[in-house]
């Protein structure tokens, strides 16, 4: 009984033996190798369905001129303070807004270390 | 039902045997060497710590914020949490959290000093400004007796 034995029955006895260490066991079974494969014969070439005659840009009906013209695109002022529901805000941020503007509830949620945190060691900010 | 989820939780996975000794050893040797508000203020930090190792990125609405958070979660096989909505604040409710379990009975009032790190890192990860804060309720306050940790999400007191 050698150490790798021991190993291996402690592996089994837990749910199977790593690939990796199957990979050392020396009686593992050789796979065959593949046989031969014949050289490829040329395929009979099959009958291509007919192909339909191409159509000239200059027939197809002017569709560009059906469409509208195209809108500007808004300009958005990125200096301007974010609001709730204000277009170009994602609702997550849309969120943090509107509870920004909540005035807070006291006296329902343990004293938080990030307020100390922000305010700094020995502040004494509760 | 989040009971029936958390129970299968614990039987998927607990703290792996070879950490509980190590981090109730920890968690001792910090409780006698700091006063609970500073445990918490450390544990904060380190749960900022692991979200900017973990980062949350790319969204936009809140389920897809929540589905980032616990995708985190259980690569980290660290519980999971339910987020709702209020009209004052956001609520999360986190779920099979295992700081307590790991780093004993006593560091449950301190211990949950890293979820509100970790949180608070995620939300501003997702833009979120100055003025909210995550924060733990009070274990008693509303108890629904759902074994679950209670944090909000609000604008931060005076």
């Amino acid at each position: 009984m050698t150490h790798s034995d021991d190993v291996l029955r402690l592996f089994e006895s837990i749910g199977g033996a790593p690939d990796t260490y199957q990979d050392f066991a020396p009686s593992r079974p050789k796979k065959p190798a593949p046989a031969p494969v014949a050289p490829a014969t040329a395929a009979p070439e099959r009958e291509r369905p007919p192909v339909a005659p191409a159509i000239a840009s200059s027939d197809m009906p002017a569709m560009n001129d059906a469409l509208p013209p195209a809108r500007p695109l808004p300009v958005i002022d990125e200096t301007a303070p974010v609001t709730f529901g204000a277009p170009g805000t994602t609702p997550l941020q849309s969120l943090f807004a509107r509870l920004l503007a909540i005035e807070p509830v006291q006296g329902k949620v343990s004293d938080s270390p990030l307020r100390r945190l922000r305010a700094g060691p020995g502040s004494g900010a509760a | 039902m989040e009971s029936d989820r958390l129970l299968d939780y614990y039987e998927a996975g607990h703290c792996a045997m070879q950490w509980r000794g190590f981090m109730r050893a920890l968690a001792g040797e910090f409780a006698e060497a700091l006063p609970t508000h500073d445990l918490k203020r450390l544990m904060a930090r380190i749960g900022s710590r692991y979200a900017a190792e973990h980062p949350i990125d790319g969204c936009d609405n809140l389920d897809e914020w929540a589905t980032a958070a616990n995708a985190r979660w259980q690569q980290s096989d660290f519980g999971y949490a339910v987020l709702r909505d209020h009209p004052q604040h956001l609520e999360i409710r986190h779920y099979g959290a295992p700081l307590v379990r790991a780093m004993g009975p006593d560091s449950a009032a301190w211990a949950v000093g890293f979820l509100e790190g970790v949180y608070q890192a995620w939300f501003v990860q997702a833009g979120m400004g100055t003025g909210l804060e995550v924060r733990a309720e009070d274990p008693g306050a509303n108890d629904t007796g759902d074994r679950s940790t209670r944090l909000r999400l609000a604008r931060a007191g005076h």
